[in-house]
């Protein structure tokens, strides 16, 4: 019954192989390539040696925790979330969902600005701080500091934590925390013992796919970070787009990020395939 | 419905476990929105600072209109959605299509071969272009590395939402059909298009939608001469902050939650 | 006359599994017949097969006469309604039923004459204009028939259609389809994994059983007279005891089970010392204190469960061997035993018949 699928799959194959795997392969060789205007063929690990300059060392760490900051904020108020949702009446449930995916339908960077004019100083939150008496002399000081792009981030890649967490209470059978109250659980041992085990699976998806989002964002750190706190993203860009341009030296912090992604993925991999087995 | 199960169950304690998952979702949602309303109410303040509530006044949608250097970038921006939509579309609906017919193994690494363009971080896929156009293809960068760039997640998104609606499409449909003396060009035209019509559809404003507001991949493939607004925003942004900005992206934003709104209603419709 | 189907020697092997082999079946014209057995037995791979979904691997499909010849096989005159009917949801009622003479290329007029004059005849006047998510199940069975009906075929086809109704409106379509089949006069092919259905509509039964046709015969035929083991079992209730064939006289043969000696008639084999299976229906077996004579099977034994069922009841009895036997005792009867009674059980041989194991 079924005839030619490749027919129909070798224009979309052919399309992303030329411009989506080819790519991602020319990292790889302009990584080991040596500098020039803007690359020079040769082959040489120098841009890797260049990784180790102290300049670059503290923002590849700072990338990591911020990311993991804003991993574990989504997971916060993104679980939480997730269990609100699934437990309105069925035809609402559809909308309080679309409510969270539309402004990632929408994430453009004029949300982002909007934070700036929010947490700028003397921007709206330290104007209403300052009219409620609560603000501090120097002020909060929050724009281009670390926790400015923690709330980016996790207003940014929100989404990515509810979509898999989401699907999986979707699945929960919730008559199991029947049965947890039926045998005398509690709110905390039902959720902690049921609930959140059943669930572990579209955490550790979430979880990924926002750590792997927010470890090279770009235009978050560009826009709330400012100066003082680059992420890796701003570094990538800036070797690749600002002078002095540094072409190996930007790919191979990419490889670098992608190698780093990719044992995580592997390790969370692994602790899922423990969990379903 | 009686009352819920939380209450039933766990007495005052599943109540306060209930408030809490309200309150949550309250600060939520007001955190998820609040920059939407900030940007929507200063678009139609007065005052010459973003920030300051200067009365009522449209002026900065007026001014929008003179700009010529923002109504260019719209224009480039515009056409750059529509060509990598359409390249997308058709590209990721035949995809879909090609891998619904698949079994087994290749069948399911093949999809998450047509979805990893949506994995994969967009500053990666930017710099693997970036370095592709200028060393390997040689192309100017312009307009046409925008599209194809597009085009590549986009064909991505379009493959997963078509997929995702024949998933739900019954073969034995098809073989009714064929049953009853139809072609396989009529069992096409008849019956698959007009069930995956909404899916097709929906990935296609979807696919338009990400790419009115798509900013990092552009930043880095674009060349003199096409600007698009997510661009011409950030430029703006980082130039110092103009009231017209709120007007603009006021604007932006309505479109992106019409197309994203209007792709789901799509998608949703009579998929059951 | 030709058979409107006719299948030789049919084999069908998917996933690595022979889900068909070697099945040879005749169907007339105007027939109504079911292919029965247990899930997994073959009779919808074998549905497939005829409808053309699938080809064989082994053997040949004729359809009034006709191989698969150049048209693709499924496009045959041969119509199948699905499980769970395969409606076109964005089509009406009229659109749905259409679209087979549609397909054919046929007149409008006439179109619109077939299409009112079926969905008379399925009684669904009035609901032209409605689409299937808007029809109950029994509304969307009915459209599902006339479909298949509208063309005109030489057979429709029938994948367990009544399986996702409930039971009183299943009791109601069984009756419907039937008379349906009889006022159209096209043959049904009829597959089913429920046995009493099968009993209630058919004119010829085909048993299934991994793969293989075991019997084929009217209702009656199946139920009364047996064949093998698979098919006594399945087919209603029976009780199953094994042991050795001796002869015996006046036309009867005895099975020797556990040291008791069961009498068989009219079993034509008497080749002595032969393992065999013997079966005897539960209603023919006779409960009481005291049994009269007459019966050529007679035992003591002891009531071990009684379970009530409505109309009647069953009697659990064990017997001399340990065997426990199943009685069927309608409701209204003067004595009905209790559990730890000692009865009597017994049975004509002409009740209990042998059959070959599968």
């Amino acid at each position: 019954m079924r005839s030619r699928p490749w027919l129909l799959l070798l224009p979309g194959l052919l399309w992303l192989g030329a411009f989506f795997l080819l790519p991602l392969a020319i990292i790889a060789v302009v990584a080991v390539a040596d500098r020039g205007a803007p690359v020079a063929w040769g082959f040489g690990w120098s841009a890797f040696g260049r990784l180790w300059d102290p300049l670059v060392v503290p923002v590849l760490w700072r990338s990591a925790w911020i990311a993991a900051a804003a991993t574990l904020g989504c997971l916060a108020i993104g679980y939480p979330l997730s269990y609100f949702i699934v437990r309105r009446p069925k035809r609402s449930r559809r909308l309080w969902y679309f409510l969270v995916l539309i402004p990632l339908a929408a994430n453009s960077l004029v949300l982002l600005y909007a934070w700036t004019t929010i947490l700028r100083p003397a921007g709206l939150l330290e104007n209403l701080a300052g009219r409620l008496g609560l603000l501090p002399e120097a002020g909060f000081g929050l724009l281009w500091s670390p926790p400015a792009i923690i709330i980016g981030l996790v207003y940014w890649y929100l989404p990515f934590m509810v979509y898999p967490v989401y699907a999986s209470m979707e699945r929960f059978d919730f008559r199991l925390l029947e049965a947890a109250a039926d045998l005398g659980a509690g709110v905390r041992t039902s959720v902690v013992r049921v609930l959140w085990p059943q669930t572990l699976p579209g955490v550790v998806t979430g979880c990924l796919l926002v750590y792997m989002q927010t470890f090279c964002s770009f235009v978050v750190p560009d826009l709330l970070g400012g100066a003082k706190t680059l992420m890796v993203g701003n570094l990538i860009q800036q070797r690749f787009l600002s002078l002095p341009q540094d072409w190996p030296l930007g790919a191979a912090l990419a490889l670098a990020v992608v190698a780093a992604l990719a044992v995580v993925v592997w390790i969370s991999m692994r602790v899922q395939s423990r969990l379903e087995g | 419905m009686n009352a819920p199960a939380e209450d039933r169950l766990f007495g005052w304690k599943g109540r306060g476990l209930r408030l809490g998952l309200g309150v949550n979702a309250a600060l939520v949602y007001g955190f998820l929105y609040l920059p939407v309303v900030v940007l929507m109410v200063f678009s139609f303040s007065g005052s010459r600072y973003a920030t300051v509530w200067g009365g009522f006044s449209v002026q900065w949608y007026v001014r929008l209109l003179d700009n010529q250097v923002l109504l260019s970038a719209l224009r480039t921006t515009l056409v750059l959605a529509v060509c990598a939509t359409l390249l997308a579309t058709v590209l990721g609906t035949m995809a879909a299509f090609g891998l619904r017919r698949l079994r087994g193994r290749l069948r399911g690494l093949l999809e998450t071969w047509f979805f990893l363009p949506v994995l994969v971080p967009d500053l990666v896929l930017a710099i693997a272009l970036l370095m592709f156009f200028v060393l390997v293809a040689q192309l100017q960068l312009g307009l046409g590395t925008l599209i194809i760039a597009h085009s590549v997640f986009c064909t991505a998104y379009v493959a997963a939402v078509v997929g995702a609606r024949l998933k739900g499409f019954d073969d034995r449909l098809e073989e009714a059909a064929l049953d009853l003396g139809a072609t396989r060009w009529q069992v096409f035209t008849r019956i698959k298009l007009p069930l995956v019509w909404p899916g097709i559809l929906g990935g296609a404003l979807l696919s338009l939608a990400l790419s009115l507001d798509e900013f990092v991949i552009s930043f880095f493939v674009t060349g003199p001469g096409a600007t698009t607004l997510p661009i011409e925003i950030y430029s703006m942004v980082k130039r110092g902050v103009t009231p017209e900005i709120n007007a603009l992206a006021t604007l932006m934003l309505l479109a992106s939650i019409v197309l994203a709104t209007l792709s789901i209603l799509i998608q949703s419709k009579n998929s059951s | 006359m030709v058979p409107a189907v006719e299948l030789t020697g049919v084999g069908k092997e998917l996933g690595g599994q022979k889900v068909v082999r070697g099945v040879d079946l005749s169907i007339r014209e105007g027939e109504f017949f079911s292919l029965l057995g247990p899930s997994g037995c073959g009779k919808t791979t074998t549905l497939r097969l005829i409808a053309g979904f699938e080809t064989p691997d082994e053997g040949a499909i004729r359809i009034r006469g006709r191989g698969p010849g150049r048209r693709p096989a499924f496009a045959r005159e041969v119509n199948l309604v699905f499980q769970n009917y395969a409606l076109f949801p964005h089509m009406t009622v009229w659109a749905n039923v259409a679209f087979g003479l549609e397909m054919e290329r046929r007149p409008k007029e006439e179109i619109r004459r077939e299409v009112e004059a079926i969905l008379a005849l399925v009684r669904l006047e009035g609901l032209e204009g409605r689409y299937p998510r808007q029809l109950s199940g029994g509304q969307q069975q009915r459209v599902a028939l006339a479909r298949a009906l509208v063309t005109d075929p030489a057979v429709v086809l029938l994948d367990e259609p009544l399986g996702a109704l409930d039971l009183k409106l299943r009791k109601d379509m069984q009756i419907e389809l039937k008379a349906l089949q009889r006022r159209t006069g096209v043959t049904f092919i009829y597959v089913t994994h429920d046995q009493e259905e099968a009993l209630a509509m058919s004119d010829r039964i085909a048993v299934m059983h991994e793969g293989r046709v075991l019997q084929v015969g009217t209702p009656e035929e199946i139920y009364e007279r047996p064949q093998t083991r698979f098919v006594a079992h399945f087919i209603g209730e029976t009780n199953l005891l094994e042991g050795r064939l001796r002869p015996g006289g006046n036309g009867v043969v005895e099975v020797e089970s556990d040291g008791l000696a069961f009498a068989v008639g009219g079993g034509g084999r008497s080749s002595g010392d032969e393992q065999v299976i013997l079966t005897v229906r539960p209603e023919h077996l006779v409960v009481g204190r005291r049994l009269n004579g007459g019966l050529e099977n007679r035992f003591a034994g002891e009531v071990v469960a009684s379970a009530y069922h409505g109309s009647e009841r069953m009697v659990h009895v064990r017997i001399g061997n340990g065997v426990v036997l199943r009685s069927r005792v309608p409701n209204g009867s003067a004595e009905l035993p209790d559990p730890g009674d000692a009865v009597e059980v017994g049975w004509p041989a002409a009740a209990a018949r042998l059959v070959s194991p599968d």
